[in-house]
């Protein structure tokens, strides 16, 4: 045992070596420039089998299941076609991705491409730091502006100096596999009320009713994770409010209000729906995994989720479809949507015209085939199909199909800063409870934007 | 300190600094053994340095990065701008992070003190006579030790489900409308996850007190017997004064993981219902991961690394006392 005056010596060598160590190194995070936000110099390459011998080092999110399988096949589907560019592929979780990615970015040797999320959180920290590249030499030379539906290139866009969001250069780019929130519903339980697949927001609300007559669960929800509100909020936003609105308030920073999107009408329905018993019962406590394995175990009509994002097993999508929320002023549905990932290219890579050119790949008609064939849902190429076999799935591409030809897919809302996400999940349970009204929700949010936009204008 | 306060604090804690305690009373200023003794010290570090540095480069200066990084305004990517104190006045102005350290203190009442007085009376009682199977109990109580948090966590947010097993018995005997999603009650979700927490920390303060109480020579228990003592005399006179250290140790674990408890909010409730179960960890969490604002969760990290040292020390303070 140390006695207390070596202890004393110790502290006191220490403390101006730690001291001297921090006072030397610079405030953090200046050394990263508005350098990287130019595009890059030169003339770009796109042809990568002239690019002589390239390895490519991908960061992705796409870990298990046919996340894994599509990625891996689109990588190989691209060594296959391009012999001389090799890709090494690093797959973490989400969250671990989400936390390590300023920091892998500013090593010396950064991967290539990198899946930033979009919104404010990730990507558009990292445009205002320059660590991600400007692609719009590419996307001048693959023709993805005009080849992308504007709704998804939005998403990838922001202003070089970092303050604006959906217009301006791009800084990533969209594959062609989607990610969007649907509605579930069960067939059976459809049929056992004598109610259709609802074509208009009115059916809708008429199916819950019914369901509720009969006894049944008319949504599957669970909300204890706070996992389970935004499904259903975001559908309603869409059905009751405007496409145009939605994606002006996600972009515009404070131009537009959240409270003119049909935000307020979607937290009121949904108060609506919890108070006229057409949740599952006691949802708060109720976990997310849980509600989904109760609909997929035939406990709830309906349930909204992400796609793909059923616990299905092997043979069981028969009794289920999907299909988008319907609007209530009867016109095209609209879907929150987005590109399974969205992937940029380093500000740092050696190689980004290699990098470039796979991104080119990831969004083509090939890598949408293969995700077909994976059983994930396309994005970008309506005219892919979908096997007959599986009647869910059948759905799950027809609504992609819907997205991409009819341009009708809006940003997540909770891109539009860093925070929103938890003061929408945290004041939805208070209003929900009863705690609040709906109009408190709707101010938090207010604020919550407004504050994230005065953050912006330094 | 003076001198004679430092000898006899030494002299008390014989046991525990060994070579120290053979030189009481250094005398001032003498030459003669200075040098030498200053010689030998260094040569203590030299032989310390490994160890130190990796312990400075792993822990110290991360920690030092921490404090800096909680004087400014950082996402994490852009150039971080001065911050002043005002990370650290989150504390006082923002209701979230106010909330949070409220539910610290009741926290510590689940995670601490009720593990403590059940781990105790349950350790006493089985030391006054041998019970049959004593063993196989502590092994069953012991068993929260052995499992992860994450595991715990997953178990218990199926424990409380609207159609777990406690609404199910509650609906059985007739109590259904008591039956209720136990996690996602305004009222019940914090006292519900501080019940997982007594049922995680108990089992380790009864095994340490139970191999307290084993160590507290026999004589004392037949002398308090032969003075006509009760059980809670015996308790109070002999059990209590000699769980002395258990007790320190066991107060020191359990405040810091009430303090520091994030697993099982986050992965059952994630703060919710609302800000209901919110904890410093978790808005810590979510400010340096969620919402890029890296100098706001490090002030955070400081102000509970800053009372961690301070419970641990007040603990040791009073634990070892003035015999």
């Amino acid at each position: 045992m140390v006695s207390r005056r070596t202890t004393g010596r110790i502290g006191a060598t220490l403390v101006p070596v730690v001291m001297t160590a921090l006072l030397s190194g610079c405030m953090p995070g200046t050394n990263a420039g508005a350098s990287g936000n130019s595009t890059k110099a030169g003339p770009v390459a796109t042809d990568p089998a002239s690019m002589g011998k390239v390895k490519l080092q991908v960061l992705d999110y796409f870990s298990g299941g046919t996340d894994n399988a599509w990625m891996s096949s689109v990588v190989s589907a691209f060594e296959h076609k391009y012999p001389n560019i090799t890709i090494n592929r690093t797959s973490l979780p989400w969250g671990d991705v989400m936390a390590a990615l300023p920091l892998k970015l500013k090593s010396a040797n950064p991967p290539d491409i990198v899946p930033a999320n979009n919104g404010w959180q990730s990507l558009g920290t990292l445009v205002r730091g320059g660590l991600v590249l400007n692609l719009d030499n590419y996307a001048k030379a693959y023709g993805w502006k005009t080849s992308f539906p504007q709704a998804i290139t939005s998403e990838h866009e922001f202003s070089p100096d970092g303050t604006e969001m959906g217009i301006g250069s791009m800084f990533g780019a969209p594959v062609a596999r989607a990610s969007l929130i649907e509605v579930y519903y069960n067939r059976d339980l459809l049929k056992q009320i004598g109610a259709g697949i609802p074509h208009s927001f009115a059916d809708f609300q008429a199916d819950l009713a019914k369901a509720k007559a009969a006894g049944l669960t008319g949504i599957s929800l669970g909300n204890v994770d706070q996992g389970g509100v935004t499904q259903p909020l975001f559908s309603l936003m869409n059905a009751l409010g405007d496409q145009r609105k939605i994606s002006d308030f996600v972009y515009s920073q404070g131009q537009v209000k959240i409270a003119d999107t049909g935000f307020p009408q979607a937290v009121s329905t949904f108060k609506q729906w919890s108070d006229k018993g057409y949740l599952t019962k006691d949802y708060a406590g109720v976990a997310s995994a849980d509600a989904a394995q109760n609909f997929v175990n035939g406990q709830g009509l309906f349930h909204f989720d992400y796609s793909g994002s059923l616990p299905l097993k092997a043979g069981q999508s028969k009794n289920f479809g999907s299909f988008i929320l319907p609007r209530s002023d009867g016109g095209k549905p609209i879907a929150t949507a987005s590109s399974a990932t969205n992937f940029s290219i380093s500000s740092k890579s050696k190689h980004a015209d290699a990098a470039a050119a796979f991104l080119n790949f990831a969004a083509g008609a090939q890598a949408a085939q293969l995700a077909v064939q994976n059983g994930t849902m396309p994005l970008l190429h309506p005219e892919v199909k979908a096997p007959a076999d599986d009647p869910l799935f059948t759905d799950d591409v027809a609504i992609a199909q819907q997205v991409t030809t009819d341009g009708t897919s809006v940003p997540y809302v909770d891109w539009s800063t860093p925070t929103l996400l938890n003061t929408i999940n945290t004041t939805m349970q208070d209003m929900l409870a009863g705690k609040t009204t709906p109009a408190a929700v709707v101010s938090a949010a207010e604020q919550n934007d407004a504050a994230f936009v005065k953050t912006l204008a330094r | 300190m003076s001198t004679v306060r430092e000898s006899r604090t030494r002299g008390a804690a014989a046991g525990h600094t060994g070579a120290a305690a053979g030189r009481p009373g250094r005398p001032s200023g003498s030459r003669t053994t200075a040098p030498y003794r200053r010689r030998r010290r260094w040569l203590g570090l030299v032989y310390l340095s490994p160890a130190l540095l990796i312990y400075a480069f792993v822990v110290l200066l991360p920690a030092g990065q921490g404090v800096r990084l909680s004087f400014v305004h950082w996402d994490g990517v852009t150039a971080a701008t001065n911050a002043g104190f005002s990370n650290y006045t989150g504390f006082l102005h923002d209701p979230t992070l106010r909330r949070a350290v409220a539910h610290t203190l009741f926290f510590i009442a689940f995670f601490s003190l009720l593990p403590i007085l059940l781990g105790m009376a349950s350790a006493a009682l089985t030391a006054r006579k041998e019970v049959r199977g004593a063993a196989v109990y502590r092994w069953v109580l012991f068993l929260p030790q052995v499992l992860t948090p994450a595991v715990a966590a997953v178990v218990w947010k199926r424990i409380y489900a609207p159609d777990g097993p406690i609404d199910s018995v509650l609906r059985a005997v007739g109590l259904g409308s008591l039956a209720r999603g136990w996690l996602g009650d305004y009222t019940w979700a914090l006292p519900a996850l501080g019940l997982a927490g007594t049922w995680a920390a108990y089992g380790l303060c009864m095994v340490l007190f139970a191999a307290g109480i084993q160590n507290i020579p026999s004589e004392l228990y037949d002398a308090a017997r032969m003075d006509g003592a009760g059980a809670l005399r015996e308790f109070f006179t002999v059990t209590l004064p000699g769980l002395r250290g258990q007790l320190a140790v066991v107060l020191t674990l359990t405040m810091l993981g009430a303090i520091r408890v994030f697993d099982i909010v986050w992965l059952t409730t994630k703060g919710g219902p609302g800000t209901s179960t919110i904890t410093p960890t978790v808005v810590l969490y979510q400010r340096a991961f969620a919402n890029p604002d890296v100098g706001a969760a490090c002030a955070i990290g400081v102000v509970l690394a800053v009372v961690s040292l301070v419970v641990s020390l007040v603990v040791v303070k009073i634990s070892e006392g003035d015999d």
